[in-house]
């Protein structure tokens, strides 16, 4: 065989590997809709609120099932805490923020994925964050202002 | 100079050879898992401060004065009083929404309540429990008492149960676990409970409303579901009915009767009409293992080793019904959620060893609704719930193995649902009564949204049905030439949105060997632009795409694939003046056969290979491979032509039927 023959495979082949590597086998066209799976409070306990006169003693954790934060109550005292949803790459990442309605305390959506709590009163609230897609993904977090 | 040669050819051919193992690997071969969700949700039916474990019982009303202590003398304090987790949500899930996609049509009902199972109405309490002036923590005492106080409704009035009345609605009421008994008497009737716990302060008192919790609820003759293992009283599985067809394997009876008895269920309670009370994930340990590939069951050598084991049987049922004559069957859902997305997919179709690439077509469902041929008066009556499957339309061609949502024989209506994420969501089978979709909605899917086999009447109606792999609807003639078994099928839609937007290179048509068929059909689209009507859109922000809406294909069930048998079938939609009819049948199999004016006009245009365009104004015209033509020869030349009006377009093409949405050039769609 003569060596342009060889040549010319070799050329053919190095870029048969360099085209298929790169737009991969098969064209896929999709709008595919990726779904919220995991939502996580991402409120860290140094950037609570802590109210002027008050023992400053605060806290927020995880205890593997839920979020729990607990505070002494003040007038006029206000929690804010923010959300995270996972994966990144979720096409509606949008979360609502469900509660019992209550005269203890009031709720005000962000718009950002956070929400802030007034507590009109010493009081808890149990509230459930969930995804606004349709896969359901939710987390709950208890927060007692007492 | 042989040597030589022999060395070039075995270079060429090394060459050649890892060439393709190159392509092979580009191939996409995600075989990961299923959906898995790690959210939490609200199917943990224990409110999030109390979990009690004492079951002392009162009737009526009751109160009594326990307050929980602690150990270290430290005084257990109520802090809130809140509605159960579930009920939050029951009010919130029937709001107007701002995904739509999640909201229902009907947000009227109220909450249900079964006779069957005790009824759970326990207040989600705060307690927290005082360390010292400056600590407190969360607390969950064992057991705690509650005021209980039940109402009836009594012309618009609630009044309070007592004595008589308590004796006919109510078996028992247990007031520390918050929970009632309803008795039969109690069906049809509307009840009130106020609750709230003891232990409050003098001050908490002075404001008693604030700890009180109070909910509303109509009660049904139904059990009452709490979690994913309950969800198995619905089933009633016959042994010796019928053929693996009917997808009632009766080693899965025995598989069943084990699990009810390794899980601690009644078996006495098979066979229920059920209401939900919250969310449920239905997942791999709620059913028995034997809807599993093991270990054992498998050989290392099996070209799909890597993926099978746990991958879900096909042609299998998780929760199978059987109805018998004038049976009803209510699954009520509570707007809340059922959730199937951690279901292993099918690997193995029709149970055999494939390679680990095959593409397959998954026969497994979640639901089936079974009864014999001469079974009547049957209904199944599926209502507000969601329902979440796992096989949305993405690119994983692993998720053709995922689940139906539910296929019914028996005479069925569901009413008001929301389902995304199924490979197929509603599935009329062999039904000769009627199949109604009415207020629902549905989307994403991998597959379709509706398949048909071979069933007489579906009705779909007020309904959005939204975003398949493939054709919205599937729709099967079964044994179109098999004279008495023969059954075709027929859909009527009233005042509903039914769409699928799709470029022809989705899973479902990798899968299906239509990616040709699909380029064939754009590129006949031209011989409609010039008159001003498309069936091609393009979609915002995609410059590279058009798009079809391929609301339906109608063929022959014979094969998976594209056959010539010659097939009936008909879809009436939204009123269309020209439905779409196969027309006139060689054989009057259902003695009542039909003809439409453009049977003739089919038989040509079919029996000579070229494809036949109809509107659903009535226009029509065969396509000669180079314009519309009334016969095949005479060009429609008038725009006017009833061929280029309406909002659907027919295609019969090798004895199928496929209609599109059909719009106006420069048309685009946003979803």
């Amino acid at each position: 065989m003569k060596k342009s023959v060889i040549l010319l495979i070799l050329v053919v082949y190095i870029a048969s590997l360099c085209i298929v590597g790169f737009f991969g086998i098969k064209l896929r066209i999709y709008d595919e809709v990726v779904k919220v799976e995991k939502i996580e409070c991402v409120t860290q306990s140094e950037s609570i609120i802590k109210t002027e006169g008050n023992p400053d003693l605060a806290f927020l954790f995880n205890d593997g099932i839920e979020y729990y934060a607990g505070y002494f109550y003040s007038e006029g005292l206000s929690v804010t805490l923010a959300f995270s949803v996972y994966p990144d790459n979720a096409t509606n990442k949008n979360i609502e923020f469900i509660a019992d309605a209550s005269t203890q305390y009031s709720l005000r959506d962000n718009g950002d994925n956070s929400i802030t709590i007034t507590f009109n009163q010493k009081a808890s609230i149990v509230l459930i964050v969930r995804a606004e897609d349709s896969n359901n993904a939710q987390t709950k977090i208890r927060i007692d202002a007492v | 100079m042989k040597g030589k040669k022999l060395l070039s050819a075995i270079v060429a051919l090394v060459l050649c050879l890892s060439l393709s193992f190159s392509l092979v690997a580009c191939n996409n071969l995600d075989n990961g898992g299923d959906g898995s969700s790690s959210s939490q949700n609200g199917s943990n039916n224990a409110s999030s401060s109390v979990e009690d474990n004492s079951s002392s019982s009162n009737e009526g009303s009751s109160s009594s004065s326990n307050e929980e202590v602690s150990s270290s003398s430290e005084k257990i304090e109520i802090t809130s009083v809140a509605k159960k987790d579930s009920f939050v949500l029951f009010e919130n899930n029937k709001q107007e929404k701002i995904n739509k996609e999640t909201e229902f049509y009907d947000r009227d009902n109220a909450y249900q309540v079964g006779d069957g199972g005790l009824f759970n109405f326990k207040p989600s309490v705060s307690f927290i429990k005082r360390l010292s002036p400056v600590l407190f923590l969360p607390a969950n005492p064992e057991t705690w008492n509650y005021v209980v106080t039940l109402y009836v409704k009594n012309g618009g009035n609630f009044v309070k149960v007592e004595d008589a009345d308590l004796e006919s609605y109510v078996e028992e009421i247990d007031n520390v676990n918050c929970t009632i008994d309803f008795k039969e008497g109690a069906v049809g009737q509307t009840f009130k409970i106020e609750v709230y716990p003891e232990g409050l302060t003098a001050d908490q008192l002075q404001d008693i409303a604030t700890y009180t919790v109070t909910i509303e609820f109509e009660v049904i003759s139904a059990y009452n579901v709490y979690n994913a293992l309950e969800l198995a009283y619905i089933q009633k599985r016959v042994s010796g009915y019928g053929d693996a067809k009917t997808y009632l394997n009766d080693s899965l009876i025995t598989a069943w009767d084990n699990f009810f008895t390794e899980k601690g269920l009644d078996k006495n309670l098979m066979g229920s009409s059920v209401v939900l009370h919250g969310d449920i994930s239905v997942t791999p340990s709620d059913i028995p293992s034997e809807y599993f590939y093991q270990e054992e069951d498998v050989s290392s050598t099996d070209g799909d080793y890597g993926i099978v084991i746990g991958s879900l049987l096909d042609y299998e049922t998780i929760y199978y019904r059987y109805l018998e004559n004038n049976e009803q069957f209510l699954f009520e859902g509570n707007y809340f959620t059922v959730k199937a997305d951690q279901i292993p997919c099918v690997v193995r179709p029709h149970n055999k060893v494939v390679a680990l690439d095959a593409t397959k077509t998954s026969h497994s469902q979640l639901f089936m609704f079974q009864k014999a041929a001469e079974t009547t008066g049957e209904f199944v009556k599926m209502q507000n719930v969601n329902f979440v499957g796992n096989a949305p339309k993405v690119e994983n061609l692993q998720k053709s193995g995922g689940l139906i949502m539910n296929k019914s024989v028996a005479d069925c209506e569901f009413y008001n649902n929301l389902s995304n994420g199924w490979f197929v969501n509603y599935f009329p089978e062999l039904n000769q009564g009627t199949y109604t979709v009415n207020k629902c909605k549905a989307y994403d899917s991998f597959s379709s949204l509706l398949y048909v086999w071979g069933s007489k009447n579906v009705v779909i109606k007020d309904s959005e049905i939204i975003g398949a792999g493939g054709p919205a609807m599937i729709v099967d003639h079964v044994n179109p030439t098999n004279g008495a078994s023969s059954y075709p099928s027929n859909v009527t839609v009233t005042d509903s949105e039914i769409h699928s937007y799709v470029t022809g290179q989705e899973g479902w048509f990798v899968i299906n060997g239509g990616a040709t068929i699909v380029g064939q059909i754009k590129a006949m689209n031209a011989a409609f632009t010039p008159f001003g009507k498309t069936y091609l859109y393009n979609k915002a922000g995609d410059t590279e795409n058009t798009y079809l809406d391929f609301i339906a294909l109608y063929k022959s069930g014979s094969a998976e694939g594209i056959t010539t048998e010659l097939i009936s079938g008909n879809l009436s939609m939204n009123g269309a003046l020209n439905p779409m009819d196969f027309g006139t049948y060689q054989e009057d199999w259902d003695g009542t056969g039909r003809t439409t004016q453009l049977s003739g006009l089919l038989d040509a245009a079919t029996a000579a290979g070229a494809p036949a365009f109809v509107s659903s104004n009535g226009g029509a015209s065969i396509f000669n491979g180079s314009y519309l033509s009334y016969e095949g020869t005479t060009q429609i030349t008038n725009p006017s032509d009833p061929v280029f009006s309406g909002d659907l377009l027919y295609l019969y093409y090798s004895r199928m039927g496929i209609v599109f949405g059909y719009g106006n050039v420069g048309a685009t769609i946003s979803e």
